[in-house]
């Protein structure tokens, strides 16, 4: 089948099978950004925004999501390849809670969506935001750090024309 | 923890590559785009053992799409080890392509190459195989009697010299020490002698397994893969394939983590084949089942340990035993096995008698393979535990206890020389051990001294408690591992740095970069590191035996050494001053007498104006001792006595890892070596059925911690500088791992008066342990969820 | 997941739309883990219901709840004020799952793990069915799981239940990390001041269980704490000095059988469902005496 969608602010045509999940879908289409780390809904390195909302792409069949809007890592910084951070991502990387990074592009996305709806969340809504994003190499040690900083450096970081 | 004496050693430099990581700018192999590969999918056993007696692939050739289907009878029957170590191998080389036996559910029977991954998926389904089934043999502990089935009965045999007895079962063994046991034991005053048991675990690396192969415009053989041994990979392919090793280059991109399952040739001579027969490239992801099921573990264990103790707290002697469950293929067999020995012994080094024994035997279950801790991790458990029982008899403080007896800096220890990593081992003499202030700090923050043996409860009623353990790991394979580096320079002041060591998340790209930017003057940024290409960087073993740092980091020094020479020789030709007036500073070379000139001028001068030169060095290194970091760690736990639950409320690591080269990452590798450490002990175990196959492959069945899952944890650095290493480092990868399982179960016995002699501590196991004892189950509150 | 074979697909913007999909053999889609999990073989075609208002919308009116079935567990989460569902909602699955399982299709399929079942069971929830006609009907949600001909002729719109605000509840999730499928689950609800108490178990054999012998007998101890006037005191002698022989009754009484998976004994988990289950009707039962709810004078713990 044919559908259209609305990745980073882009629209895109794919051709795909009916059963395909979203994850396939991206990833077959040249997104690779999207990660497979489990694809049973389970470890979270495939999440992407929804129209805002963090998913399992995995576990999101392609053809239920025909013209929404769709955010991946990329879509944070609006296509640039130039080494240019959001401010979520840079936050990540000054806590210290980059390793191997096969897991981040996850946890920042449910990070970003959660500080659009919560700007100054507590501990515990950190913890249960993320708790969907396992992580092998860092322990979380640095999870609420993290999104406590990405907190303070959003504040005042314009995102007027983002469409997601 | 910033070091003044330097410019970037002992700074949290940002890791090099965390800001295109995050990002996702970086790719990871999966995501490499190939033009019109061959997709690989395998076809598993689905029995535990048995012979094959007709493959029917009649309906899976039909499948449109589907270019070849590979199995015993049209492969290489070379016997080799996936065993990522190096040449000649310490595993036995009993493993084939494809073997016309299957040794457990998950072996590999065939492999199906389609121009789609869902066409390749069907295929395989196609497959038919008719087994003649063997009986099978899931016990370990029964591997070696004589009538159970016997895995290996072809012409496996090992590599070097060792013992390889497959007609016992048995993939390797060992038996080594010094003085006299018995005379040992009959002057103790009283013996300790316990068994302790440990489990099959995952890795549970992020990126599950994946390799590609593509031929360049020449015809060569382009394999990139989730490998932390490069190097290995192109000579074992080479061998098993027959295709000459220069026609071979093997890339490793970004790694999304290993901790020792990626040092294993998995999938690699596979994608080769695939492109080999065909012509054409071929890539092979594995799911996260095939990871959990056909990829490797940690070996489980039983570790029985007898030990004589006086009322003076001396050890009069010390017996190991250990009998490891290697699964059916040897991999990595002889090497964990010596290493619970010679990573554990060394310890308490006033030993005098002391005897270590040793197998491991094959069982028709999924294989063990490398692991960070690597068998120490397997001794630890059993050695901390008798230490809590020996000082808890003795009426002394474990911490006390520990600090008295461990070795100390100047000492060394009978077990170096007698046992190496499947060899003879190499004597060294420690140089630098902080262990004790480490015991100290620890003691401070987890409050020892206001929880240990207080009986205190939470307010819902739960059982309080703490427990510590120690233990050593080794910097690199004394006299084994090889690393080196290349260097060139730029016109413009910076540095390319080729090395052979592999990145694979934990941060050894940054490190080494620190290493050249701290011995050139430099800032970081003007190092440009480009690591693990087989046909670019020089040779390095690969990321295994915390050998990054000290080994690896020591090829880079006496690489950017030699660097510093050449530059110094140019910049005396354009000075017309004498080399030893000469020094670096800030990017420059300067004299004595206030001269300078930049090293974008000299990298000029060398290359367009005269005595024409490219500036650049080499180094190679493999060191003569293998120098151990030192950790106290420290578990506060409480327990629910009603349900078993055991809930890690405090988690303390102290480290000597000799001088920090990089603060963030050096915790980084603790923090996510403890809490893999803790979940490991609590919640992670492979469920299999009476069939040994695993019924729990997948995340949501086999439990590791997500964010709210973990204690509090504090990690510290108690440094000391080891002479030998670079900027005075040794190693951090690993040494993390060993402690959280003993210091639980040291703290659950604090807590409830329990003993956990078994991992993992379900709740369902200690509340079945507190009922044995009879003890404390009367009810509380609760809570606590 | 079988590849063989299109899904078709419907997107009706009106629940007439959807109810035409459904009569030509398309089914809602629900999320659809569960269905990415089983495979698409046997479908023939998925509507989705995120343009169907009846499905996606939620109403208060006089203490009744009506959420509809096409909303996540995260959306139900943040709209609906603090009651039983919410609580068991919070924290099941991970986050990103959250915002895609809906309950229509979380009470469809009812796996064994469900945190959404055991708590509207124990809040007497009725569903809002629609026939391949239109034609709508309400049935109590239990008599749903009974009988399978309402899943096959019948799909979800709404879920509704009563919740006044005065009773107090309790759950329990069995886990093993924060992010597991629950061995057993365990619903507590109280009704002041009859002393009505309801207990519902998930994950037993039957997939549920209302454990009717085990709220008899806490519900005669709760008739007499709200009788008035029962303070702390009253509570510990009931409770606290007896916690292992409560934990005993609560055991023998229960009837319901659990089932042994993943390693883990049924046994030990009747063992823990009693604890839990003795647990949770102390805690309500503290929380009403901190409350001031019966006069019987609370105590700052």
């Amino acid at each position: 089948m044919r559908g259209e969608f609305f990745i980073n602010g882009r629209r895109e045509v794919f051709d795909f099978d009916s059963k395909k999940t979203l994850l396939r879908v991206l990833r077959e289409n040249g997104y690779t950004e999207v990660r497979n780390g489990c694809e049973t809904g389970e470890c979270g390195a495939c999440v992407v925004l929804l129209e805002g909302i963090p998913v399992n792409s995995c576990q999101v069949l392609a053809a239920s999501v025909v013209g929404k809007k769709i955010t991946t890592i990329k879509g944070l910084n609006d296509g640039k390849e130039n080494g240019e951070l959001h401010p979520v991502e840079r936050a990540f990387v000054d806590a210290g809670a980059v390793q191997c990074g096969f897991c981040t592009p996850g946890k920042v996305l449910v990070s970003y969506a959660l500080l659009k709806k919560n700007p100054d969340p507590t501990r515990e809504e950190i913890l249960t935001a993320l708790d969907g994003n396992l992580c092998r190499c860092t322990g979380y040690t640095h999870t609420v750090e993290s999104v406590k900083l990405a907190a303070r450096y959003l504040k005042g970081y314009s995102e007027e024309g983002r469409d997601e | 923890m910033s070091n003044s004496r330097y410019d970037c050693i002992g700074e949290s430099v940002e890791k090099i590559d965390a800001a295109s990581l995050v990002s996702a700018r970086d790719r990871f192999t999966d995501d490499f785009e190939l033009k019109d590969p061959l997709y690989g999918v395998f076809l598993y056993s689905d029995i535990p053992h048995g012979e094959i007696e007709e493959i029917d692939a009649s309906e899976a050739k039909e499948v449109p799409g589907v270019r070849l289907i590979l199995d015993y009878r049209n492969t290489p029957s070379t016997l080799f080890t996936t065993a990522g170590q190096g040449f000649p191998e310490p595993s036995p080389y009993d493993s084939r392509l494809f073997d016309r036996r299957v040794r457990f559910v998950g072996d590999r029977v065939a492999l199906v190459a389609a121009e789609t991954e869902d066409a390749a998926r069907l295929a395989v389904r196609k497959i038919r195989v008719k087994y003649r089934e063997f009986p099978a043999v899931f016990d370990y502990e029964r591997a070696m009697d004589p009538d159970t089935p016997r895995l290996h009965t072809d012409d496996e045999h090992p590599a070097i010299p060792v013992a390889y007895l497959p007609d016992k079962n048995i993939a390797a063994q060992l038996d080594i020490g010094f003085g006299d046991v018995e005379k040992g034991f009959k002057e103790a005053d009283f013996i300790v002698d316990n068994t302790y048991r440990v489990h099959y675990g995952s890795h549970c690396a992020m990126e599950p397994h994946s390799a590609l192969c593509y031929f360049d415009s020449r015809g060569r053989f382009v394999i990139v893969s989730t490998t932390q041994v490069p190097f290995h990979v192109r000579r074992i392919v080479s061998r098993v394939l027959e295709i000459p090793l220069g026609k071979i280059r093997v890339i490793k991109p970004r790694i999304g983590g290993g901790f020792g399952g990626k040092q294993e040739i998995l999938l690699e001579p596979y994608v080769a084949l695939i492109s080999l027969r065909t012509g054409r490239s071929a890539k092979i992801t594995l799911s996260r089942k095939e990871v959990f099921v056909s990829g490797r573990t940690r070996h489980p264990m039983r570790v029985r340990m007898k030990m004589g103790v006086k009322r003076d707290g001396t050890i009069t002697a010390l017996f190991m035993d250990a009998l490891m469950n290697n699964g059916a293929y040897g991999s990595h067999g002889l090497t964990v096995l010596s290493n619970t020995g010679s990573k554990v012994l060394p310890l308490f080094n006033k030993i005098e008698n002391v005897r270590f024994s040793g197998k491991t035997v094959y069982t028709n279950l999924p294989v063990g393979g490398a692991y960070r801790g690597y068998g120490a991790t397997q001794g630890y458990f059993a050695f901390n535990q008798q230490l809590d029982i020996i000082s808890r008899k003795l009426g002394v403080d474990m911490p006390e206890y520990c600090k008295k007896w461990h070795i100390k800096a100047g000492e060394t220890s009978g077990i170096f020389k007698a046992l190496g990593e499947g060899k003879e081992g190499v004597s060294q003499i420690i140089k630098s051990c902080r262990l004790s202030e480490c015991i100290d700090v620890g003691v401070e923050k987890i409050g020892w001294k206001d929880r240990r043996g207080k009986h205190l409860k939470t307010k819902d009623g739960w059982a309080v408690g703490v427990g510590m353990s120690i233990s050593m790991q080794g910097s690199g394979i004394p006299l084994i591992d090889m690393a080196s580096a290349y260097m060139k320079m730029n016109e413009d002041g910076s540095f390319n740095l080729f090395s052979g060591a592999t990145e694979i998340g934990q941060g050894s790209d940054t490190v080494l970069s620190q290493i050249a930017a701290e011995t050139l003057k430099v800032p970081v940024d003007k190092i440009i590191i480009l690591s693990s290409d087989t046909d670019v960087t020089p040779f390095d073993t690969g990321a295994y035996a915390s050998s990054t740092t000290y080994v690896s980091g020591t090829a880079v020094l006496r690489c950017a050494e030699n660097m510093k020479r050449e530059i110094i020789e140019v910049a005396s030709l354009m000075l017309g001053i004498g080399k030893d007036q000469l020094s670096l500073e800030g990017g420059s070379v300067v004299s004595r007498d206030g001269k300078s000139v930049t090293y974008s001028d000299i990298c000029n001068y060398a290359m367009y104006e005269a005595n024409q030169r490219q500036i650049q060095a080499y180094a190679s290194a493999v060191m003569p001792e293998s120098p151990p970091p030192f950790i106290a760690q420290f578990a506060e736990v409480a327990v629910d006595p009603e349900t078993g639950r055991v809930k890690p409320l405090k988690f303390v690591s102290v480290v000597d890892c000799g001088n920090v080269l990089n603060p963030k990452l050096a915790k980084g590798q603790i923090d996510g070596a403890v809490v893999n450490g803790i979940s490991y002990a609590l919640t992670e175990e492979y469920i299999f059925d009476s069939h040994g196959r695993m019924v729990n492959s997948s995340f949501g069945n086999y439990k590791i911690f997500t964010a709210p899952d973990i204690p509090e944890i504090e990690t510290l650095f108690v440094d000391s500088y080891e002479e030998t290493g670079p900027y005075g480092a040794k190693s951090v990868g690993e040494i993390g791992i060993n402690g959280p399982a003993p210091a639980i179960a040291n703290a659950i016995f604090d807590a409830v008066g329990v003993r956990m002699y078994e991992t993992p501590f379900t709740p369902e196991r200690v509340y079945k342990k507190i009922v044995e004892v009879g003890g404390n189950s009367e009810g509380s509150e609760g809570g606590g969820e | 997941m079988k590849m063989e074979g299109e899904v078709k697909w419907g997107y009706p913007g009106s629940l007439e739309e959807a109810v035409s999909f459904f009569r030509e053999g398309y089914i809602p889609h629900g999320g659809g883990t569960t269905l990415i999990r089983s495979g698409l073989g046997a479908v023939y075609g998925l509507f989705t219901v995120s343009e169907v208002s009846e499905m996606r919308g939620f109403s208060v009116e006089k203490g009744r709840v009506v959420i509809g079935a096409g909303l996540t567990y995260s959306e139900i989460v943040e709209g609906v004020s603090d009651c039983l569902l919410v609580k068991a909602l919070s924290h099941a699955a991970s986050n990103p799952l959250r915002n895609r399982i809906t309950i229509g299709g979380s009470i469809n399929v009812f796996p064994y793990w469900s945190d959404a079942v055991g708590p509207l069971v124990a809040l007497g929830a009725s569903l809002r069915l629609v026939d391949k006609n239109g034609k709508s009907s309400v049935v109590g949600i239990e008599e749903y799981i009974r009988n399978r001909e309402f899943h096959r002729e019948y799909f979800i719109v709404s879920v509704e239940f009563d919740n006044n605000g005065k009773g107090r509840n309790f759950y329990h999730r069995e886990v093993r990390t924060h992010f597991d499928y629950p061995f057993f689950t365990v619903s507590i609800l109280t009704y002041p001041p009859n002393g009505e108490i309801r207990i519902v178990v998930t994950g037993v054999k039957g997939r549920y269980k209302r454990l009717s012998k085990v709220e008899s007998f806490f519900s005669g101890i709760a008739s007499e704490f709200w009788e008035g006037e029962k303070g702390y005191g009253w509570l510990v002698e009931k409770f606290k000095e007896n916690f292992a022989g409560l934990r005993e009754r609560v055991e023998n009484d229960m009837d319901a059988e659990f089932v042994s998976r993943q390693g883990v004994s049924k046994e030990y988990q009747r063992h823990v469902a009693g604890v839990v289950i003795r647990r949770g009707v102390w805690k309500i039962l503290l929380e009403a005496v901190n409350a001031g709810e019966n006069y019987g004078g609370g105590v700052n713990r």
